[in-house]
């Protein structure tokens, strides 16, 4: 089957294989078997009862002996009443049709010749489009963009669906209105689901964060390391003492050493606290290096080749895979935490992948330590992450939080756009998609200042990433399956590129103006 | 055409790259319990935009402006099937687009007189139209 889709791609569609990054996608219905003793579908499905009324299943539903399970509304001939429904006895039921997404993959390499017309960004930008990883947001800085954050970085399917919570520097302008730019950069189709903001008003003195749930925290008697060491030996105190530019990175020892048996790094921390607290906070400014960009798309994605189609567009779809690679990504990726009690590390707090783009800040609740000194390990994947901080506050309370819903959205042409607002403003089953080259302005009112307060977006959605052309050319593609082995793979490819892979993934963002 | 030319067709055409079409969220017949949108041209010049209902060898059956409607193929100009891309006229649709358009019907199982008796009565309309 591979092997006769790449002959199609090769002989048939030369032309559009030179430059094509597209992929077409429709959805599928199927009719459900109802002779079966047991099924589940977890999709979307609409039932045809014998007394004409209809039934649709938002999540899909499970067939057990003669009853169909799962939570429905049913609906009336006329269609202006309905009324939930749990079960329904399989006699009453004509048939049931199942929704999928389905992709295809000469109908793909056809669209690009088709979509040129109408396609007029980043002429440049896709011949190495290596860019990617969430919409990004920019606050507006006496005329310049400032990268504010990146949203939901690892949502690369819906059921991976995800909410993210990140601090903004900047706040609202004279009118008490927070605006951010909303930017499609990559080679991704962006679904987003939910824009809001936190707000919280505290003392001149104190720093907001979230922590690792997205809950905020306010922190104050904030304190650098006394001691920081890498697994190499290195004293890194003074690099992470201050948010200052000058950043850790894996040491090139401790990165040629990675291996299938031994993939890690750590950072071990060691602060003074004052004996009376009870709890602490550590801060962090973080972000993720390529590397687990490298892992996404050459070892998750290219080297699946045209088969990494199916995989995002129906493997992801299925619980069970999604949930393998999930558990996967949690136990091998990510930054994990562990304070020193006697002799032992305890780990005390897990921190996800935040995305390589925007600097990200957050606060991990840790126990307070019973001495007046709190040792803390910081370990994950070699030279994953960029760290420009790591300080202590040791004193922390939460603070009472103020939800702003999304006002308005303005498109490019600064029109205001009623439907992306309804997209947007709520975590529904509404998404506001948006492909690349694309922008919008979400505005929120904030209301007037009345002293120190700080905001933080809430956004929620996923992505799905385009299937690059030289995906599609992988030699030797082989299913994905999640291992040790293959970070290792993509910490050895990182190895190789990583000296030159961040000024091109940055020089082939797709321009949105 | 030059070699600039083509260079240039050819990097426009990857940068055409885009993902096109809809997921079940954003298909209509798999979000609503409407059966797909139609749209019918007849051959009278009348037309008539609606919900398809049902589909068999002769004539298509759907719901217009709070109407039953059965419209005979023989009287039919062109339908349009916009969730489905599909279209077809007074031949009917082709075997290879006729089930996928009976899926997307309301009543894919067709309309038996019961339920035709029942569908008339809830919308309160003493016998079927027939479309001209």
């Amino acid at each position: 089957m591979r092997r006769r889709l790449i002959f199609m791609i090769v002989t048939g569609l030369s032309l559009s294989f030179v430059a094509s990054a597209c992929v077409f996608r429709g959805t599928r219905t199927r009719e459900v078997d109802l002779g079966q003793s047991f099924a589940t579908v977890t999709s979307r499905a609409k039932a045809h009862l014998v007394d004409g009324t209809t039934v649709m299943y938002r999540d899909g539903f499970t067939l057990r002996n003669d009853t169909v399970y799962g939570a429905g509304l049913r609906y009336d001939l006329t269609l202006t009443s309905s009324t939930l429904v749990s079960i329904v006895p399989v006699d009453s039921v004509v048939g049931i049709e199942s929704f999928h997404t389905s992709v295809n993959v000469p109908a793909t390499l056809l669209g690009s010749a088709l979509g040129t017309v109408a396609t007029t960004f980043g002429v440049a930008a896709l011949a190495v489009a290596i860019f990617g990883s969430c919409p990004t947001f920019y606050a507006d800085s006496a005329g310049a963009p400032v990268l504010e954050a990146e949203a939901f970085s690892y949502s690369i399917a819906p059921l991976f669906e995800a909410r993210d919570v990140d601090r903004l520097r900047f706040g609202a302008d004279s009118d008490g209105v927070l605006r951010l730019e909303v930017r499609n950069e990559a080679a991704e189709t962006h679904y987003i689901n939910h824009l809001a903001l936190l707000a919280v008003s505290h003392a001149a003195p104190e720093w907001i964060v979230p922590d690792q749930h997205g809950e905020p925290i306010v922190a104050r008697d904030i304190q650098p390391p006394v001691r920081a060491r890498d697994r190499a030996g290195r004293d890194v105190r003074s690099v992470l003492s201050d948010a200052d530019g000058r950043v850790f990175s894996t040491d090139n020892a401790t990165l040629a050493a990675a291996n299938t048996e031994d993939l890690r790094d750590h950072i071990d921390l060691a602060f003074a606290t004052p004996m009376e607290a009870d709890s602490v906070v550590l801060l962090l400014k973080t972000r993720n290096s390529l590397l687990g960009t490298v892992l996404l798309y050459d070892v998750m994605l290219a080297s699946q080749g045209v088969e990494a189609i199916d995989w995002l567009g129906e493997d992801l779809q299925q619980i069970g895979s999604a949930l393998a690679l999930g558990e996967w990504y949690v136990d091998a990726m990510g930054l994990r935490v562990a304070v020193r009690e006697r002799e032992t590390w305890r780990e005390a707090a897990w921190m996800r992948d935040v995305g390589p783009i925007a600097w990200n800040e957050i606060g991990l609740m840790l126990p307070a330590p019973t001495g007046d000194t709190l040792h803390v390990r910081l370990s994950f994947v070699a030279d994953a992450w960029r760290i420009d901080r790591a300080a202590l506050a040791t004193g922390v309370r939460r603070p009472d939080t103020r939800l702003v819903p999304l006002a308005r959205v303005l498109d490019a042409g600064e029109t205001h756009n009623e439907h992306a607002l309804a997209a947007a403003r709520a975590a529904d089953d509404r998404y506001l998609q948006t492909t690349p080259g694309q922008h919008f302005t979400a505005e929120f009112d904030v209301g007037p200042r009345e002293g120190p307060r700080t905001f933080m977006l809430v956004s929620q959605g996923y992505y799905i990433e385009w299937v690059r052309r030289e995906w599609l050319r992988t030699p030797d593609p082989a299913p994905f399956t999640p291992s040790a082995a293959r970070i290792a793979d993509a910490v050895a490819r990182w190895r190789q590129v990583r000296a030159t892979y961040e000024r091109r993934f940055f020089e082939s963002r797709f321009p949105v103006r | 055409m030059s070699r600039s030319a083509l260079l240039v067709l050819l990097t426009a055409v990857g940068v055409s790259g885009c993902m096109f079409g809809t997921t079940p969220s954003g298909f209509r017949p798999a979000t609503a319990p409407q059966g797909t949108a139609v749209v019918i041209q007849t051959r009278g010049g009348a037309t008539l935009r609606g919900e398809m209902l049902a589909i068999s060898d002769t004539a298509l059956t759907m719901a217009a402006s709070g109407r039953i409607v059965l419209v005979p193929y023989a009287v039919l100009n062109s339908a349009w099937l916009p969730d489905l891309g599909a279209r077809f006229d007074s031949r009917g649709p082709s075997v290879r687009s006729y089930e996928r358009v009976r899926l997307h019907c309301r009543f894919p199982q067709g309309t038996t007189p019961e339920l035709l008796e029942r569908l008339l009565e809830a919308y309160d309309q003493p016998e079927l139209e027939i479309a001209s």
